[in-house]
Order: structure tokens, then C-alpha cells, then sequence
């Protein structure tokens, strides 16, 4: 901000600029660094989701040098310990509602590989945390639950997590699923135009536990809806029983 | 006279035949080899005019996977038939496609460059049925019977969504030479470095834990 220190300054400042020219380039400054926000008003309510992507099928990995999901849960026993951690934030907090969405197609093939009850083994899981379970079928399905699954207008999406499969340029909610080595069900940077941009809180937490997130997706996320996703730079790895953790070399990024 | 006559025509005979089978020896070690099949050009086509005995050479007929026939006729979405394609096998090192596929009266410049899909216990991609390397028949056609999914799929290691065959049947044709509209897999315009892979397992033995047993 530029100060006058007598009231001849100012006069000279005047007689040399038109009177115009000030409210205007005031305009083109706050259109350059984008309209001021003030300060956001915490909503009474806000939606915290977990999103859970699927494994593959051994039938596509088996015999790979980097094979993946051996076993079936990964994707499950993080997104459970991440929804214990939040249960806990949201204690004394009756506004919050945490909900979990879980890829079911790729459960469902893989139960009917490994001849195993999956799905009753999730929903047992969401049981037990006292966390609503959403299973979701497509893409489509989870764009309409971000944009539309609550009243947005009403009670914002406050925090997200994934855990899945993921690339620089998409989270994949099945990965050798249903085709070697691709995917079926998956969102797309490009696709973020599909979410609306007002179901997020403007300080809501989002996060991808997925592999090489922090390197694109994450700025296509910042660019979309002006919150940022935390990323990892390089690969995630989920052998523990918790939360994934980086590997060697990677780093978060948002 | 007529003895002499007799024994030395035998010797010549028994002579020219051994020296035939020592020739015949070298030129052709592996005489087991069936012919080349017609119509297929020679690997390089200058090797043919500077050494004609190569034409008598011939590899080993390529093993040709087994016919499959899915169990169960398909059920394609409305609108979609089930029709009669061709296909030719080209391997991607780079990206996870399966080949190109044309309708059987189409040119090859028609040819859309597909990811299989397959089925376990039903109709898979062939080379799992060879020696389980992608390689396995690599340049080879295939007359197909199923059809074109209406949604694409997407690759990650190159960041592209690709079309879809779905086949019902799958009836090898035999080894032959790339389509010249299309000598091996698209360009890819991204490919991703293979630590772009999803999520890495480092212990093949972890267990799930108690609350998921």
C-alpha cells in the first residue's frame, strides 16, 4: 500500500492520474490475486468421507514382479483406521457426519475369486466403527454422492480421504479388476470438473493415500476447487495394519 | 565285365546316396522343420536373392494357442451385435492394449486398437494359453466373433483410455505380418515410468488382521 505524507503529495498524485484510473486498477488487482476471502464461517454441519478403492484380481497380478493386493484389504484397514482417527475429532462435535464409501465391484469379483464373504466382512467393519456404509458401483455414482448426497448447501464435505490405487492423473477405484493392468471404474483429473465446486468447505482436508497423487492430481485438485489435496510424491505402501505410510524416497505434497 | 559293371554302378550308387545324406546333413540341420508357410515374406527380403538355399530352410511351425469359445453365448447392451471381426496381436511394451480389431470386410485402416477382455475360466487372452509370455503371439491373427464395449477403460502407464473388445470366440488364424497402416502399437503421447504403478505390497505374507479375519 503506498502512503502520501502531505496533502500535496496526494494533490500531485491526483493532478498527474486520472481520477478513474484508481478504482480501476484496484478492480484488476483484486481480479489478479483473487476476491478477498473473509474469514469462513464454520458450517453447524459438514460431511467427512472415507472413499475406499478395490483390489485387483489375483487371476490378472498372479506371476507379476510387482504384484499387486495380494491381499484383499488394504484399502479397508487403512480407511478403517483413518475413520477411527476421525471418529475421534468428531467427538463433541454433533454437527459432523462421517460416511464411508467403499468401491464394491472389485469386493465382489474378489470374493467370488477367492471364495470369500467380502462384503458381509466390510459391512461387519462399518458395524462396528458405528459409520454409515455407502457402497458405490461407478464413477457416476460417487460424483452425484459428492455433489448431492447431502444438502451441500447445508452440510459441506469437510474432510476427504481415498485410499486405492492411483497414478499421477487418477485415482482408480479398481486396478486389474476387470482388465489387466487398467482400469474401469476411476476419476480422472480431467473429470474434476464434474464435482461441483461449492460441496467442499473452503478449509476442508482432503487427502489421496494412493501412490503419486502429490504429483498432478493434487495441483488439478487445487486448481478446481481451491482446497488443497494432500499427495504423496512417489509411491504409498500399505503393508502395515494402519494407515499407509511412504515409500523410500517419496514425499507429501499438496 | 558285366559283375564288375554291376558292383561298380552299386558303389556309385551307395557312394552318390552317403555323399548326398553328408550334404543334405549340412545344409539341413534340422530336416524335422515343415516348409514355410506360402505367402508369408522372408525376414529380410534381400536374404532370399544371396542365399537361395535358405528357402529350403524352415523354422519351426509356430505353436498356435487352442480355439476358445466362451460357454455362454453373449449378452451385448442394446444396440450392440455380436458380429464377426478380425484381429492381430501386437504387443505394447509400453502400454497394456491387446491389438488391432477390424470387421472382417473392413481395410485395416478401420482397425481400432483394443484392450481384450477377458474372462477367467471363459475366453482369455491367448498368449496365457501359450507359454504365459505376452510375447507369445505376438504378430498373430485371430478371427474374433463378440464386439465393441461402449465404454473405454483406462491405462495408467499411459495415461489414455483405450476401446474395448469383448470376445465370445476366439479361432487363430496363424502368423502374419503387421498391417501396414498400422506396423505395431499406437503412439502413446505420455508414458509413464513404471514407479508410477498403484500401490506396492512390500510383504507378500502380511496378513489381514483380527478384525478383518
Amino acid at each position: 500500500m503506498v502512503e502520501f505524507s502531505s496533502a500535496d503529495a496526494s494533490r500531485s498524485f491526483r493532478s498527474r492520474w486520472p481520477r478513474w484510473l484508481g478504482p480501476t486498477l484496484l478492480s484488476a488487482l483484486l481480479l489478479v490475486s483473487g476476491v478477498p476471502r473473509l474469514p469462513a464461517q464454520e458450517p453447524a454441519q459438514q460431511e467427512w468421507i472415507v472413499i475406499s478403492g478395490g483390489p485387483a484380481l489375483r487371476f490378472f497380478e498372479h506371476g507379476k514382479a510387482d504384484s499387486h493386493d495380494k491381499y484383499w484389504g488394504n484399502f479397508i484397514r487403512a480407511a478403517v483406521a483413518r475413520l477411527g482417527q476421525l471418529k475421534l475429532q468428531a467427538e463433541g462435535k454433533p454437527g459432523i457426519v462421517i460416511t464411508w464409501l467403499v468401491y464394491r465391484p472389485a469386493y465382489a469379483s474378489r470374493s467370488r475369486e477367492e471364495k470369500l464373504d467380502i462384503l458381509p466382512e466390510i459391512v461387519e467393519q462399518a458395524n462396528a466403527l458405528k459409520v454409515p456404509l455407502l457402497w458405490f458401483d461407478t464413477t457416476d455414482q460417487l460424483i452425484n454422492y459428492l455433489n448431492a448426497g447431502q444438502d451441500r448447501k447445508i452440510m459441506p464435505i469437510g474432510a476427504l480421504d481415498y485410499f486405492g490405487h492411483s497414478n499421477r492423473a487418477c485415482l482408480m477405484f479398481d486396478y486389474s479388476t476387470y482388465f489387466d493392468n487398467m482400469s474401469k471404474g476411476c476419476l480422472h483429473e480431467k473429470d474434476l470438473r464434474l464435482i461441483e465446486r461449492k460441496a467442499f468447505l473452503r478449509r476442508a482436508m482432503v487427502k489421496s493415500w494412493g501412490c503419486h497423487s502429490g504429483e498432478d492430481f493434487s495441483l488439478w485438485w487445487k486448481r478446481r476447487f481451491g482446497v488443497p489435496m494432500v499427495g504423496a510424491v512417489g509411491r504409498t505402501d500399505y503393508a502395515t495394519a494402519s494407515l499407509p505410510y511412504l515409500s523410500k524416497g517419496a514425499k507429501w505434497n499438496q | 565285365m558285366i559283375r564288375v559293371c554291376r558292383s561298380l554302378s552299386l558303389g556309385g550308387l551307395v557312394f552318390s546316396f552317403l555323399s548326398l545324406c553328408q550334404v543334405r546333413g549340412e545344409e539341413l540341420p534340422s530336416q524335422a522343420a515343415p516348409p514355410l508357410a506360402p505367402g508369408l515374406p522372408p525376414a529380410n527380403p534381400n536374404d532370399g536373392a544371396t542365399a537361395p538355399a535358405a528357402e529350403a530352410v524352415s523354422p519351426a511351425q509356430p505353436v498356435l494357442p487352442p480355439l476358445q469359445q466362451a460357454p455362454e453365448p453373449l449378452a451385448p447392451p442394446p444396440g450392440v451385435q455380436v458380429e464377426e471381426f478380425v484381429g492381430h496381436r501386437s504387443y505394447d511394451k509400453d502400454g497394456s492394449g491387446w491389438g488391432w480389431v477390424k470387421r472382417s470386410n473392413d481395410p485395416w485402416s478401420a482397425a481400432r486398437w483394443v484392450v481384450l477382455e477377458e474372462t477367467p475360466g471363459g475366453v482369455v487372452a491367448p498368449w496365457r494359453l501359450l507359454n504365459k509370455k505376452r510375447t507369445a503371439d505376438n504378430d498373430f491373427e485371430y478371427r474374433l466373433r463378440g464386439y465393441f464395449a461402449p465404454f473405454s477403460v483406462y491405462d495408467p502407464h499411459t495415461d489414455e483410455f483405450l476401446a474395448v473388445f469383448v470376445p465370445e470366440r476366439m479361432e487363430p488364424i496363424g502368423p502374419a505380418a503387421a498391417p501396414p497402416e498400422h506396423p505395431g502399437p499406437p503412439f502413446h503421447r505420455v508414458r509413464l515410468p513404471d514407479s508410477t504403478s498403484p500401490v506396492s505390497v512390500t510383504d507378500p505374507n502380511i496378513q489381514a488382521p483380527d478384525a478383518l479375519r
